[in-house]
């Protein structure tokens, strides 16, 4: 599945877009970020409740296909300029971190 | 190949750019993948560190034959207990960088995971960490 069909699947909003056609190769959840620097993996989507610039440089360097902000999740002017440098595609889930697991789990994740 | 870059302390906006570059030019040496990686990650930690913690100071990146070396040089106040602050979960991080999700206490052990050569070295003048990365990866 790319990020494309993971929007079309889901509804959640793009919030940024970069390369949508990136394929999926899993999911990791995580706030604590040497957590997500340690353990993610390329091409993941990273579920997060953090909204700050740095989820951008930690998901361009680990190279993770997109963020999920959960619980409806904004970026702030700046966050998003960082997304559109980086051309980090980032969605909006408006469900809590759990729900928004269930429904990957639920997409064969 | 020599380039250095100033960090400033607590300029967390910035945090990243210089392992984003440091990363970019280890792709333009042809570097496998997985070292390139591990090079993102270990700088981007390190990175964060001088951020975090100290007063600020110098990125170091050499590359010869052989080594991709980069060195962390601040200038202060120094890391206390270098062995607890290698033990994962032990922080000293404020609680400005704990809310945005930092200070789990795993940054210097991702460090260690991540590089082939690492040496650190710190006083209340400052903390010298030196990473190497082998340029191309043991057989």
């Amino acid at each position: 599945m790319t990020v494309k069909e993971l929007h079309q699947k889901t509804s959640w909003a793009f919030v940024m877009q970069g390369n949508v056609d990136l394929p999926l190769t899993g999911v990791y959840s995580g706030d604590l970020l040497s957590y997500v620097m340690g353990n993610g993996l390329v091409g993941q989507a990273w579920i997060t409740m953090q909204t700050h610039q740095n989820i951008i440089a930690i998901a361009s360097l680990k190279e993770f296909a997109c963020i999920i902000l959960i619980d409806g999740g904004i970026l702030d002017e700046q966050t998003l300029i960082s997304a559109a440098e980086h051309e980090v595609n980032v969605l909006s889930s408006p469900l809590s971190a759990f729900e928004t697991i269930k429904k990957l789990v639920h997409l064969g994740f | 190949m020599i380039k250095v870059y100033d960090l400033k302390a607590d300029d967390f906006t910035a945090a990243g750019s210089i392992s984003s570059d440091i990363k970019k030019i280890a792709k333009g040496y042809g570097m496998s993948a997985t070292t390139i990686r591990r090079i993102a990650v270990a700088c981007y930690e390190a990175e964060i560190n001088m951020i975090i913690h100290s007063l600020g100071g110098q990125i170091e990146l050499s590359i010869d034959d052989d080594w991709f070396n980069v060195i962390f040089k601040d200038t202060g106040p120094g890391i206390e207990d270098i062995e607890l602050a290698m033990k994962p979960g032990w922080s000293t991080a404020d609680v400005i960088a704990q809310n945005m999700g930092f200070g789990a206490g795993l940054g210097l052990p991702n460090i260690k995971k991540n590089s082939d050569l690492f040496a650190i070295n710190s006083d209340p003048q400052g903390t010298v960490l030196q990473l190497g990365f082998r340029r191309k990866e043991l057989l």
